[in-house]
């Protein structure tokens, strides 16, 4: 039995779920962290939603079957919810989701815990102006080098439509760059 | 397809916070956790009282469509003495409108939230006469999806 399948089995046992947990938040709480992160952009938020996923996994542990890896599956619940994090901020805001994110990005020159430099900035900016989809994959691959076949099981998406999805968004971030660029 | 250079992302997180991050989650878990132990006890006596709150498939549908019905009648009676420039929006439209996703909530969400003497009530209650709910409901359902449960 492998380390992870012994992880689930653990987590799955009344006696033994709460030192698996606490196992599982301190192997996984940084990756996905960061994973959130580049999602909503700040630091707030992030915290909000790492919580709100490892609540999400305690509560709803029994219900994994095994059919994924469990970091997939830890990696959908992460998106799912900061996904949700960015729709209720512009559904309580009665703005667009792209307008949340404009806002999160201006919020970001004035950030202590940003520390970019223009470029950082500007890739950022190039972004968010990709369609939600693009934005995740060019996230994940880009900034955490996850293979397309890791990225196929998280988001559920065929391989073939993950490169395509990929091969546009850099395209368009290359583009974005340069017709911005202003350093040298 | 020319590689983009790659650049970090240039986040970072406060000092410490990982550290302190399980005793943080630890806490958001007991609050949750007590909050539902709460609202099971503070729920308890009302389900002595009134029975199991669980609605048949076919309670929630008739109530939502009565209550879909009601607002849709009401609007419709409404709008004809308010302004004769809403006549030509058809119950339908209204109808499609409430049930589409500009609503916050579902149709089960409604339910549960109603007890079943505050659902009776409100059917009760005298804003649409019983005839015009049962010449709406005669004319609107089909009956075939009510059978299906």
């Amino acid at each position: 039995m492998t380390e992870e399948e012994q992880l689930i089995k653990a987590l799955q046992e009344p006696t033994k779920k709460e030192t698996a947990f606490n196992r599982l938040v301190s192997l996984y709480k940084e990756r996905l962290y960061w994973h959130i992160r580049k999602m909503v952009l700040n630091h707030e938020d992030a915290d909000d939603v790492l919580q709100n996923t490892f609540i999400k996994v305690h509560n709803n542990i029994h219900r994994f079957k095994g059919d994924s890896k469990l970091y997939t599956w830890l990696y959908r619940i992460a998106t799912n919810e900061a996904i949700n994090c960015i729709n209720k901020r512009a559904k309580r805001l009665q703005i667009t989701s792209e307008e949340v994110q404009n806002r999160a990005l201006e919020n970001l020159q004035t950030d202590v815990y940003f520390e970019g430099e223009t470029i950082q900035y500007l890739l950022q900016e190039a972004i968010i102006t990709l369609p939600e989809k693009q934005q995740l994959v060019f996230k994940m691959k880009y900034f955490e080098s996850h293979t397309f076949e890791e990225l196929s099981e998280i988001l559920e998406t065929s391989v073939g439509g993950l490169k395509s999805s990929y091969h546009l968004a850099v395209k368009k971030v290359t583009h974005f760059l340069k017709t911005h660029e202003t350093f040298s | 397809m020319k590689k983009l250079p790659t650049y970090k992302h240039g986040f970072k997180m406060p000092e410490g916070y990982l550290d302190s991050f399980e005793s943080r989650l630890q806490e958001k878990l007991h609050t949750e956790i007590k909050q539902k132990e709460d609202t099971t006890l503070e729920d308890s006596p009302k389900i002595e009282k009134q029975g199991p709150q669980v609605f048949s498939l076919q309670r929630i549908v008739v109530v939502g469509l009565s209550i879909a019905a009601c607002i849709a009648i009401f609007f419709s009676v409404q709008t004809t003495e308010i302004s004769s420039a809403m006549d030509d929006i058809a119950i339908t439209t209204l109808e499609d409108y409430l049930f589409s996703n500009t609503l916050d909530f579902s149709l089960d969400e409604i339910s549960t939230e109603l007890s079943e003497n505050e659902i009776d009530e409100l059917l009760l209650e005298q804003i649409i006469s019983d005839e015009i709910l049962e010449t709406y409901l005669l004319e609107n359902i089909n009956n075939n999806s009510l059978i299906l449960e």
